[in-house]
């Protein structure tokens, strides 16, 4: 199930929120639990086995890891941590990279082996992170080991962030398993961060694919320039609006049932260097990997070409994790080579830039970043950057060009501004500055997105989703 | 002093403002909270009210119904998605929130809906498609094979373009159109000499402003196949066609596909049917899958349905046979779709017999058809658009031992490649 | 104490192990004759204005081989404007499986377009159509009584 949908706007979260404050306060995390594993299983039922699995053997590791440094049986502890690593990662290996290895495999070997792929279970990428988060953090000592066995599966399981992150660290979410306070006032705020997270997937990520997608199904050799610069940028605005509206409308929801996540998208597209950028692009993702994995190894107190090595081991798992093809490794190979550069190279030089001159520079990257993201292939996102530097000899502007550029201006225009705090601050200092209506009228904004964006979804011949094949 | 008292002054300002900030930040929390209950609590209620309805008009489909629950529709899931489809099928309001939706479009500055170009004048228009490469070729080969099987039939075939190519004037600005005239010509070049190829885009290029398409239906107009008849009559050896016609508008109220696929039905268009004069000019139609015989090729009951275009022939069938009291001997055998539908009021005064076949819908051995009717002359009647990916003109002239081949399962990329199957 | 969590733990490890196996390997093979299984099907629906169809008919209008198979039958609509249709395959091997499931989508696909914006009725019924691989055996029905013939169906395997 997805959160943009007529079915879970008016169906799934009305009975929801009905059960849940209905409830008392200790049944509370039952109602969400069992309402989570229910949305986990709407889409593909015989999967909850898998998550049901997830959240017995890890609470299950928690508790003996605990156990085993209380009598100090290190060599254990050892063992029952690594193999908890192994089943996690090797879960999620399986299903997401078993028909990608199968399939380069069998490229190489002279004779073909059958394999069958079974469907990606969705989120998997997101809560075996949590997971492996917890039984790191148990095994460091960081946290104690969570007892209760609905408390952990809720963690593992709760919906509002289960299928499309952020990816909730279990010291940062501890407590509030525990004890959480409701209010109207932050159920108005989490349904203001909801609002505006349905309006960014609904409103602008899905307008905005559609002229993606026609330009991307063109034949690359007849692209021109301009077009295919449009759907690039088209493309750069589609997955910040729908990976991060649905960050939003997760971290609303949270907040409705009295949970707090962590902030996952900070204006990205400000960004004056591409360090920068990570630091505001799927912050949950890029804080997961530095604590567990950038840290760990070293991170950049050793010697220099540890210090390489560790960013490259980093980026290339990044854009590994993203996706189970060659192109998504490229690009996380990309940004190893982009960050390396400015951290040790380009250092000087950026400090110098004036900063319109650095935006444009971390965009010009950032945008051609996206074209090997979103290339089925290598030799699609080749042949795509081609075009966009001319190389096909298609031209530099043609009548394809204008019309796309016509029926699109505004709404690129309107997603280019918004990717800016400027709207966003300029309808705050609006809507809290004196004056008696002005309240009533940024409400009233609100309804808007609601009702414009329920049209939408009735309108729903076009909701694709995007992140299901993380 | 001065400076700490103005200090002081500057911090009660910036506290009252903090304090002013809150108060209104926790209203507008208020305020949304009860609007997103209220409107939740709104339409859940109405939704629960409302009846189910089983069709819409506005859409031309049937709405889907509550599914039935199992375990067996639990486990494999299709329970999941059939119930999300019935919640949004029977949405409350549903046609009134597509249209808003269109209107959001529309001030958006967008000229395509759902593969449809908003063009000039209310005219909408059907993105063109891309040929089937494989089927294309299957179709092309098995045309010119049939040709050479069959030397003493007169062959011919005419392609129509479609709205979008020829009403460049209508179209939205600078919209990207197929090129539909490089297709036709591509067609042409692979049907051999055999076969008499008759090019009517210029024919229709000429009566741009005539009307010659409907602005809400993928078809054309009878004045758009008056046109193009006049234009081919003597290429079909048609002597002395009928120049005067009596027309007769039968109804102004047809919205058409096109209107039901993007949505919008600002227009609404008259169909006319074009009756020759002077000519003699009667015919019993003939449909075998009905088992009914009639003394007109219009059907006036389909005028008070939806898809009034319908009231040619009733819509398609698999074969309909036209006999006449023409004197001359010829007769016709018309491979088709849905365009010659309303060609056809312009060939039965010429005809001895006129046997339509459309392949889409014809399963039997046509050969029959050939030596039991006495078929001299074959036309093939098609538009671009349904013709590029057609797949089942082929299998209808294959002979019982020239049956393809199985083929493969047909993925994009492999229109490409040469058909292994041709 | 912790003997039962480490236990309970390698169990569940043996649990996932036997789920991803029966995932990947789990659909038996129907030992059932064909026959058998068409007798079941066709008597759970109406089959009036259906007939049988050769399999000449099963080439043309699915592109398969029957010979390829170990066995294939399809019912289908004596009027050409009805969409009404019945496809009982039984593969050789189970590999066969997915040449047959896309046949069917294509078949599908194709009728749709054939009927699009004609007939409302009919791609209702093709919309709500069971395609259902299971093992060695393959359904196809467009009828109104697609889900009883699908319940008869796998029943009978």
């Amino acid at each position: 199930m997805i959160f943009s949908s007529i079915f879970f706007l008016y169906v799934f979260l009305p009975i929801t929120l009905l059960i849940y404050f209905l409830m008392p306060k200790p049944g509370r995390n039952v109602v969400l639990l069992i309402v989570s594993l229910i949305f986990y299983a709407w889409g593909e039922p015989i999967y909850i086995f898998l998550m049901i699995f997830s959240i017995v053997f890890n609470y299950l590791t928690g508790i003996e890891l605990e156990y085993y440094q209380e009598t100090g049986d290190w060599k254990k502890e050892r063992f029952c941590f690594w193999l908890s690593v192994a089943v996690n990662l090797g879960l999620l290996g399986f299903f997401k990279y078993y028909g990608f290895f199968m399939e380069n495999l069998n490229a190489i070997l002279p004779f073909q082996i059958p394999y069958k792929e079974l469907p990606l279970p969705i989120g998997i990428s997101f809560y075996t992170f949590q997971t492996l988060s917890y039984v790191i953090d148990v095994y460091r000592g960081n946290v104690r080991a969570q007892r209760n066995l609905i408390s952990f599966g809720l963690y593992v399981s709760m919906f509002p962030q289960l299928i499309a992150g952020p990816i909730v660290q279990y010291s940062d979410i501890e407590k509030q398993l525990k004890k959480r306070k409701t209010s109207l006032t932050r159920f108005g705020e989490g349904t203001t961060w909801f609002l505006r997270g349905l309006g960014k997937k609904v409103l602008l990520a899905n307008n905005i694919g559609m002229a993606f997608d026609t330009i991307v199904a063109m034949p690359t050799n007849e692209l021109s320039v301009v077009t295919a610069w449009i759907g690039c940028l088209a493309y750069t605005m589609q997955i910040y609006y729908d990976f991060s509206g649905y960050s939003d409308m997760a971290i609303g929801l949270g907040k409705m049932f009295g949970f707090e996540f962590m902030k996952n998208f900070d204006y990205p597209y400000i960004s004056k260097s591409i360090t920068e950028f990570w630091r505001r692009w799927h912050i949950s993702l890029g804080s997961w990997f530095r604590e567990y994995v950038y840290i760990p190894l070293g991170g950049n107190r050793v010697s220099l070409p540890k210090c390489i090595r560790n960013i490259f081991v980093v980026w290339i798992l990044t854009g590994f994790w993203h996706g189970a093809e060659w192109n998504f490794m490229l690009w996380g190979l990309y940004y190893g080579i982009l960050l390396f550069l400015e951290k040790y190279v380009l250092k000087g030089v950026m400090e110098k830039l004036p900063g319109f001159l650095k935006h444009i520079y971390t965009m010009f990257f950032v945008m051609t970043g996206w074209v090997f993201f979103f290339s089925g292939s290598m030799g699609k996102a080749f042949s795509y950057l081609g075009a966009m530097f001319g190389m096909n000899g298609a031209g530099f502007i043609d009548a394809t060009a204008r019309y796309y550029l016509k029926s699109n201006f505004w709404i690129l225009l309107f997603a280019s501004i918004c990717a800016t705090p400027v709207i966003y601050r300029g309808f705050r200092s609006f809507a809290f500055s004196k004056g008696k209506y002005k309240v009533g009228i940024s409400v009233f904004v609100y309804g808007g997105i609601l009702i414009l964006s329920t049209a939408y979804l009735v309108n729903a011949t076009y909701n694709p989703f995007l992140y299901f094949r993380f | 002093m001065e400076n700490r008292k103005r200090n002081a002054r500057y911090a009660q300002k910036m506290a009252r403002r903090r304090k002013r900030i809150r108060i209104k930040m926790r209203k507008q929390y208020r305020l949304s909270a009860w609007l997103l209950l209220l409107s939740l609590v709104v339409i859940v209620t109405a939704n629960a009210i409302k009846k189910d309805s089983d069709f819409s008009e506005t859409e031309n489909r049937m709405l889907a119904q509550k599914p039935e629950f199992g375990w067996k529709e639990i486990s494999d899931g299709s329970f999941m998605k059939d119930y999300e489809s019935y919640v949004s099928d029977q949405f409350v309001g549903r046609d009134w929130w597509i249209s808003l939706k269109l209107s959001a479009d529309r001030l958006l500055g967008k000229k395509e809906s759902n593969g449809v170009y908003l063009g000039k004048e209310k005219y909408l228009m059907e993105v063109l498609s891309k040929p089937d490469e494989i089927n294309l070729e299957r179709n092309l080969n098995a045309a010119a094979d049939f040709q050479k099987r069959h030397p003493d039939l007169n062959f011919f075939f005419t392609l129509i373009p479609n709205a979008a190519y020829i009403l460049t004037d209508y179209m939205p600005a600078d919209a990207p159109v197929r090129d539909q005239s490089k297709d036709i010509e591509n067609i042409k070049n692979k049907l051999g000499s055999g076969i008499h190829f008759l090019d009517v885009t210029d024919t229709l290029k000429e009566h741009q402003a005539d009307g010659i398409y409907y602005k809400t239906d993928h078809h054309w107009t009878s004045r758009g196949a008056y046109e193009v008849f006049q234009a081919i009559a003597p290429e079909l050896q048609i002597e002395n066609p009928a120049l005067e016609y009596e027309i007769y508008p039968v109804t102004d109220q047809f919205s058409g596909t096109l209107a039901s696929k993007s949505g919008y039905r600002k227009a609404s268009d008259t169909i006319e049917i074009y009756v020759p004069k002077d000519v003699k000019n009667d015919y019993v139609v003939y449909y075998p899958d009905e088992q009914r015989k009639t003394a007109s090729m219009y059907e006036s009951d389909r005028l008070e349905q939806k898809d009034k275009y319908e009231v040619f022939f009733g819509g398609n069938h698999a074969l309909v046979d036209i006999t006449t009291t023409c004197e001359q001997e010829r007769c016709l055998l018309l491979f088709k779709d849905s365009y010659a539908n309303s060609f056809v009021q312009f060939l039965t005064p010429y005809f001895r017999e006129i046997v339509m076949v459309d392949p889409r819908y014809y399963y039997e051995d046509i050969e029959n058809v050939i030596s039991s009717k006495r078929v001299t002359d074959v036309l093939f009647l098609y538009n671009v658009n349904t013709f590029l990916s057609d797949n089942s003109l082929a299998d209808v002239l294959a002979t019982e031992s020239d049956m393809p081949e199985t083929p493969e399962s047909e993925t994009e990329e492999k229109s490409s490649e040469t058909p292994q199957n041709s | 104490m912790i003997k039962v969590v480490e236990g309970i733990k390698y169990a569940c490890i043996l649990a996932v192990f036997v789920f991803i196996g029966s995932m990947l390997y789990g659909e038996t093979s129907s030992k059932a004759v064909i026959d058998d299984v068409e007798a079941a099907v066709t008597a759970a629906m109406d089959l009036s204005g259906m007939e049988k169809a050769s399999n000449r008919m099963i080439k043309r209008l699915y592109g398969l081989n029957a010979n390829d198979y170990e066995g294939a039958v399809l019912y289908i609509s004596t009027f050409n404007m009805d969409v009404e249709e019945l496809l009982i395959v039984k593969l050789k091997d189970k590999s066969q499986g997915e040449t047959v499931r896309a046949a069917a989508e294509q078949r599908k696909e194709t009728q749709l377009t054939n009927f699009d914006g004609y007939g409302v009725e009919q791609c209702k019924l093709l919309n709500d159509s069971v395609l259902d691989v299971r093992g060695n055996y393959v359904l196809f029905v467009v009828s109104p009584d697609a889900s009883e013939a699908e319940d008869i169906f796998l029943d009978s395997l």
